[in-house]
């Protein structure tokens, strides 16, 4: 009897809930510059379209800030391309919210449309 | 599904193996003398199903659960998959007519080892085109059967049906591959039809796998009856599917679903 062939499937983000480690804020953003050593920075974007603004501190500036955001180990190793204008999704530190980490690039077809 | 290690068997229980390969290549003969035209898929499923328990085996396709939610598992013994049936039609009230060619697919538990064995088989006269498909098919399983050498890997398994079938202008279904096999029917790895020189896992001494080739005249493509088993090619045209359940040994490839 003929085995129906595996594909490779998406593994699903550990949510807040189920990840035994430190809690993450998970955020989309947009890239809005790419740096050197794989970093981007990233303008954070809420779940209708609105920029976010991320409180760090030490920040009175109206304008909404944007992350310094490196990409994860996993998106290096499988040579996931990130560019400028790339919709994705990023995990910020509870205790750095001025520092994030690129988990997901999203397909055009996650996108939010704004 | 299968998971984990490939495990390589040992001298005896390749043994085994081979004794459950005999059963079950009997019980093929079997059903292969009765095909006919005016047989049902059903009758044929009996004629197995009995010849099996009279040997002391177990026929392992009963109650296989489906790999998708919500579909009963498997009813029968034997796969019956007639003209554009790929694979794992369902035995019941179809009725063999002149000119169909018939994939017969069993399996057999003998002692706890697994051996799984098919044939496309012609009923009648059949046109030129589904002869030639029959025996490219048929060709392919001994190409493929030929790469299974220890040393070599997975890929050149893949390669030599690839080679052959599309040198003959038909096409390999990619949808379902070979497996190994062992004490459960399927074992790590997956064997394709398709692939490259040198690519998967060695081949090491004491692998077994199911090598089975399926070809189409035309379509890769596979749609799914509403039954949620029985595999058809999207275009309708002709599928064969020839299988062996075949030991890599130092001496080489040995097939074990053949009759003393």
């Amino acid at each position: 009897m003929a085995s129906p062939r595996n594909r490779r499937t998406e593994t699903p983000a550990p949510t807040d809930e189920s990840s035994s480690k430190t809690p993450v804020i998970e955020i989309e953003g947009e890239v809005v510059d790419s740096l050197p050593n794989t970093m981007f920075l990233v303008k954070p974007i809420g779940p209708n379209g609105q920029p976010l603004r991320i409180q760090t501190g030490d920040d009175s500036d109206e304008e909404p800030k944007a992350i310094l955001a490196h990409l994860a180990g996993k998106m290096r190793l499988r040579f996931i391309r990130v560019g400028v204008g790339d919709r994705v999704r990023m995990q910020l530190s509870p205790y750095d919210l001025s520092r994030g980490r690129i988990t997901w690039r999203l397909r055009a077809d996650q996108r939010v449309e704004r | 599904m299968m998971s984990g290690s490939i495990r390589p068997k040992t001298a005896e229980q390749i043994e085994a193996m081979g004794a459950s390969g005999r059963v079950l290549a009997g019980a093929l003969n079997e059903i292969e003398a009765a095909v006919e035209p005016g047989v049902t898929t059903g009758e044929l499923n009996e004629i197995a199903e009995t010849y099996i328990r009279d040997y002391g085996g177990i026929p392992s396709f009963l109650g296989v659960p489906a790999a998708d939610p919500g579909i009963e598992p498997f009813p029968g013994a034997i796969c019956a998959s007639i003209n554009d049936a790929i694979v794992h039609g369902i035995p019941g009230s179809a009725v063999l007519r002149k000119g169909d060619i018939i994939g017969l697919d069993c399996g057999v538990i003998l002692d706890g080892w697994h051996s799984d064995s098919a044939r496309t088989l012609a009923v009648g006269e059949i046109s030129p085109d589904a002869s030639r498909l029959l025996e490219v098919t048929r060709a392919a399983l001994a190409e493929a059967i030929g790469a299974s050498v220890a040393g070599g890997h997975i890929g050149d398994i893949g390669v030599a049906v690839q080679k052959l079938v599309e040198k003959a202008g038909l096409t390999i279904v990619r949808r379902f591959v070979g497996h190994g096999i062992g004490r459960t029917m399927h074992e790590s790895p997956q064997v394709p039809n398709f692939g490259r020189p040198g690519g998967g896992p060695e081949l090491l001494p004491g692998t077994t796998l199911a090598i089975e080739p399926m070809v189409n005249i035309g379509s890769a493509g596979v749609v799914f009856d509403d039954d949620g088993w029985t595999a058809r090619t999207a275009d309708g045209s002709l599928s064969a599917h020839f299988e062996h359940t075949v030991a890599i040994t130092e001496s080489g490839p040995r097939i074990l679903t053949e009759a003393a």
